[in-house]
């Protein structure tokens, strides 16, 4: 225990440093647009050292304790580069302050606040997927832990390492089988036998396999993504079910009361981002990005999708309004897809997309996609428009936009240095149905830079006109000169022996030179080799 | 510290009670993969440092992790080791993904043979991949195999009807072939399928363009810019239309755009040195020039237009030099001889000058400008009227069929016919404006809007980066200049006629038809 007491403090350390490192940040001018008159935006709360690393699938802005005030809830990574010893804490806010942590076991990859009974009054409880087990807490307490089912493994996979923990099969035998299962590829082996068949040397094999044979073989797959569908019933607070995408490629849905899985489906390739509408007992959609670059649309009743739709590149977010999905791109392109797969349109974004949330306003009927970019922009896109550009001081990484407090509309970002950003949207505020950056571009603007003239050339002008005749004489005459010049001097480097590829009749020697560039300056490789 | 090898967390209340394996190895390797959606958010984010140290502290590796590392090096450019990245998971597990990423690796690294046969190994399973059909398209392009090229172009848009990029290479490899009608087909197929893409429809107007049918080209870089206001090939394309018809103010402000994204683009600085030149501030366009010929030295245009504004600022000897430069550069560009013509005449040397003529003729008999200027310098230097009166016929005969062959009445410059008649042979009656008033030439006044021609050097660039698709500088106007001087003399044409005139050869739009336009282009 001692030595992990000292590796606590070790990184205690590390995070005072890091710490004082993001307070040097804060003390940066921060003239962010909030603090003009013509934001659409209120600076709520700016904390650069809040310390929250995140994803903005592991946020949730949820009324936690039926007491109508929401809590904005953050499955928190800690810092993922200290892995073994992970700090990652499910941390529950309340107005911009932390009201309550509880430590998670393992780095949290989603987090839902779901409805898993019908007691009065509608208190949520949190489920939190990572690794291959969703954890659900109730009352921020452990509640109910539900593990993924495990994946069949082929039977002379077990047989081997049935022969193995009694000691009747050597090494390279075993090698041999499981290389033959492997390259047959009906049924996938194990992550134990994978990591097995890379090993090089026989000894560490050896050990490799002294070290699992007595552990039980299991294949189990990680939950990559979940999001929350309706049971039965359309209502904000009805009873939930979670829609979980594993790393094996499936889409289960799960019923949160009793985590029974309700429903299979699969999917033709990893899952990356979910988004669910429906209501399971009458009719769902589940919209599903994939590693491969595609979308997949699934329907109440199918075990494969409907449609898809290929993107060129990798997805970063998925939203979807309606029949319309947005789909932001990995290549800085945010893309518009009905469900049939048709594309509305598509746009090229000034830097690359590091997060996307949906803003739904119900009092103004406001209905726009937020989209963060890598160069400390966020980007409001209402149907096709850029309706608004809001600067932050930081590459977001985690959004959410939502009540929080007793604020109806506040946008909720986390930042890459692992600030909390907290902006609350004007209730004067208007979006207008057109294009922000309609008119000329702003280069437009910009003056060109011709360079200047010096009186000397002016004075040289005038001379010329006057007395072109003879200084073009003189120029011709001064060319030939030097061309005339130039050939004698090369001619006499060629009798001397001194041209660029040189060589004796004595000695084994080469010289090359080779001039780069056309001067002023210029580089000039000479190459003496010995032949 | 004793390690309990228990499979599952002790406890999800006390992560630091974990036990802590003393071997290498996790206690439970069958969730190897459970921070691969991590790997993967990570990598879209584009946090490739991040995910490099990620890996790094992991105590074991899982192929799927090779495969992020690999794509982090491709994306930071070490493609040679990515490609071994690759190579080694296509080993452990021949999947269609990684088949799909060692031959995009080795096509990067510009071995397009093996990357063709690691794409067909790839179109063994499966059928229907557009980025595999697009990818060979691509790889047989680079290779010039067209008919391959082509087929697998064709392939792929038969599998995704959408994709801009099948439809962009598709054209340009017809272009390469010389299939103008059927590129332009292709990119109009395509822009159909994509009604806001900015480069299928520069490369509609650009064909246009070739074609002189300026109206549409025009439209076409419109509708290129409404969609995308920054598009550079379609600013300088349009920019060509409109500074072709004379509104260096527009063009002017439209560069800017392009100065401000590029600002070491010598046809830009051409370009503006040009407007310039037509709003009349020489120093100011000569300085441009300067700079477009200090940052692309061997651009004969560049050096043609310096000539150009040279020779009209009495710098003939200046003009001179940077006419010898142009010529180096290419020796059968006969403007560039007529014009050195024009310039050795008024440096005195006859002799040359006669032989510049004559050899731009010899390359080019049909350019009326070059007839009509070498039939002033015959009438300067005293050559017997006969000579004179053969060189005129031909002006008139080349400059009869050169406004008939022009669609606008006006795009061809009718006051060559004024200097015609002042030099004492005014045009055959069928000519219509022979009989012009001769009294006081229009031509100081009013100088050539520098020119846009169609572009058919950026045709044979299979190239893909957006540098490459600058459109080539705008073969400069072919207008000689006048001194304002040689206005006083023009009373007496037969003995001092003007020495050299400025001359049109460009095409003069219908300004009212073309502001028209440009209003409804011009995003207010």
């Amino acid at each position: 225990m001692t030595s992990n007491k000292r590796d606590k403090s070790a990184s205690r350390q590390y995070q005072e440093i890091s710490g004082n490192e993001n307070e040097s940040d804060q003390t940066r001018p921060t003239t962010a647009a909030a603090n003009d008159a013509k934001s659409k935006w209120l600076a709520a709360h700016n904390d650069f050292v809040a310390g929250i690393n995140t994803v903005g699938t592991c946020m949730e802005l949820v009324d936690l304790f039926a007491e109508g005030s929401v809590n904005l809830v953050v499955a928190d990574f800690g810092n993922i580069l200290l892995m073994p010893k992970l700090q990652a804490k499910l941390k529950v806010f309340k107005s911009f302050s932390l009201l309550k942590e509880n430590n998670l076991s393992d780095l949290p990859c989603a987090l839902v606040a779901c409805y898993t009974d019908n007691l009065q009054p509608r208190i949520p409880a949190l489920a939190v997927a990572s690794g291959s087990a969703v954890f659900l807490f109730k009352s921020l307490r452990p509640y109910y832990k539900f593990v993924l089912p495990q994946i069949e493994i082929a039977q002379v996979e077990k047989d081997v390492w049935h022969k193995a923990r009694e000691g009747n099969i050597d090494i390279q035998a075993m090698h041999d089988v499981l290389n033959d299962i492997h390259r047959a590829g009906t049924v996938p082996l194990t992550p134990r036998s994978l990591t097995f068949l890379q090993m090089a040397k026989s000894n560490e094999a050896y050990q490799f396999v002294e070290h699992y044979k007595n552990v039980e073989l299991k294949r189990q797959s990680c939950v990559t993504c979940m999001k929350k569908l309706n049971k039965n019933s359309a209502d904000e607070d009805g009873l939930n079910c979670l829609v979980i995408g594993t790393e094996d490629q499936h889409i289960y849905i799960v019923e949160a009361e009793a985590f029974t899985i309700l429903a299979t489906m699969t999917c033709p390739a990893t899952p990356s981002f979910l988004e669910v509408s429906g209501v399971y007992d009458v009719e769902f959609r589940i919209l599903v990005t994939c590693r491969n670059g595609y979308v997949y649309l699934f329907r109440r009743g199918n075990q494969t999708p409907r449609n898809a739709i290929y993107l060129n590149s990798i997805a970063v977010g998925l939203e979807r309004f309606g029949k319309n999905i947005i789909v932001g791109c990995m290549d800085s392109s945010l893309h518009c897809y009905t469900t049939k797969g048709k594309r509305y349109w598509k746009h090229i974004l000034p830097a690359p997309i590091t997060a996307m949330c949906q803003i739904d306003y119900r009092p103004k009927g406001f209905q726009a996609v937020a989209v963060a970019l890598a160069n400390n922009e966020i980007h409001l896109y209402k149907d096709k428009f850029l309706v608004d550009v809001i600067q932050v001081e930081e590459n977001i990484y985690a959004m959410k936009f939502g009540k929080l407090g007793r604020e109806d509309a506040t946008l909720v970002m986390v930042t890459k240095n692992g600030g909390l950003i907290i902006k609350i949207l004007k209730r004067t505020a208007t979006f207008e149905e057109n294009d922000t950056l309609h008119g000329p571009p702003k280069e437009q603007q910009v003056k060109i830079d011709v360079p200047k003239r010096t009186k000397l050339y002016v004075d040289q002008t005038l001379r010329e006109k006057e007395q072109a005749e003879m200084m073009y004489r003189i120029f011709q005459q001064d060319l030939i000169r030097l061309k005339l010049l130039t050939g004698k001097e090369f001619l006499k480097s060629v009798q001397a022996g001194l041209n660029p590829v040189a060589k004796t009749k004595t000695e084994a020697i080469r010289i090359n030179a080779e001039v780069h560039g056309l001067g002023p300056r210029f580089k000039l490789t000479v190459k003496l080799q010995n032949t | 510290m004793e390690t309990p090898t228990n499979a599952v967390p002790p406890s999800i209340l006390k992560p630091s009670a974990r036990s802590i394996a003393t071997s290498k190895w996790p206690n439970d390797p069958s969730t190897i993969d459970k921070y691969n959606w991590l790997l993967h958010v990570m990598y879209g984010r584009g946090e490739y440092d991040r995910i490099q140290q990620f890996i790094r502290v992991q105590p074991q590796t899982n192929p799927y992790m090779t495969y992020v590392q690999a794509l982090v090096n491709r994306q930071e450019g070490r493609i040679a080791e990515a490609l071994d990245l690759f190579q080694k998971s296509v080993v452990e597990n021949p999947t269609l993904v990684n088949i799909k990423q060692v031959a995009k690796s080795l096509a990067l690294l510009g071995r397009y043979r093996v990357a063709i046969d690691a794409y067909k190994e790839a179109l063994t399973r499966t059928t229907n991949d557009w980025e595999v059909f697009h990818n060979l398209g691509l790889c047989y392009m680079q290779l010039r195999e067209f008919n391959e090229a082509k087929q697998y172009f064709l392939q792929a848009l038969q599998v995704s009807e959408i994709q801009e990029a099948s439809y962009i290479a598709l054209g340009k490899v017809l272009l390469l072939e010389g299939e103008r009608d059927e590129a332009e087909a292709i990119f109009e197929r395509g822009a159909r399928r994509n009604p806001e893409s900015p480069t299928l429809f520069t490369h509609i107007g650009l064909l246009a363009f070739e074609r002189a049918h300026y109206t549409k080209a025009f439209e076409c870089f419109g509708t290129a810019l409404t969609f995308c206001p920054t598009h550079i090939p379609a600013i300088m394309a349009a920019c060509q239309v409109i500074q072709k018809h004379g509104d260096a103010d527009v063009a002017l402000s439209k560069y800017r755009i392009i100065y401000g994204r590029k600002p070491e683009c010598a046809q830009v600085w051409n370009n503006i040195g040009m407007c310039f030149f037509s709003k009349k501030k020489f120093v100011a366009a000569v300085s441009c020039l300067k700079r477009a010929n200090y940052l692309a030295p061997f651009e004969l245009y560049v050096l043609y237009n310096l000539a150009l504004v040279h020779l009209y600022l009495q710098q003939n000897a200046s003009a001179a030099i940077f006419l010898q430069s142009a010529i180096r550069i290419n020796r059968k560009h006969a403007p560039s001889y007529a014009l050195l013509g024009v310039a050795l005449s008024k440096l005195n040397d006859s002799d040359n000058a006669e032989r510049a003529y004559a050899y731009s003729l010899k390359l080019d008999s049909a350019d009326p400008m070059t007839l009509l200027n070498y039939g002033i310098f015959q009438a300067n230097t005293g050559v017997s009227p006969a000579k004179i009166n053969s060189t005129m016929q031909q002006f008139h005969r080349c400059y009869a069929e050169r406004a008939a062959a022009a669609a606008n009445p006006r795009d061809i410059d009718a006051s060559m016919l004024d200097v015609a008649t002042k030099l004492g042979y005014p045009a055959p009656p069928p000519a219509p404006p022979s009989d012009l008033p001769t009294e006081k030439l229009s031509f100081p006044s009013g100088l050539p809007p520098p020119p846009a021609f169609p572009f058919s050097t950026n045709s044979n660039r299979p190239a893909d980066d957006s540098a490459s698709n600058v459109p080539p500088p705008p073969p400069p106007s072919a207008s000689s200049t006048l001194s304002p001087s040689d206005s006083t003399k023009d009373d007496d044409p037969t003995k001092q006629s003007p020495p050299d005139e400025p001359e049109v050869k460009t095409k003069i739009y219908d300004a009212n038809r073309h502001k028209l336009r440009r209003m409804k282009q011009e995003p207010t």
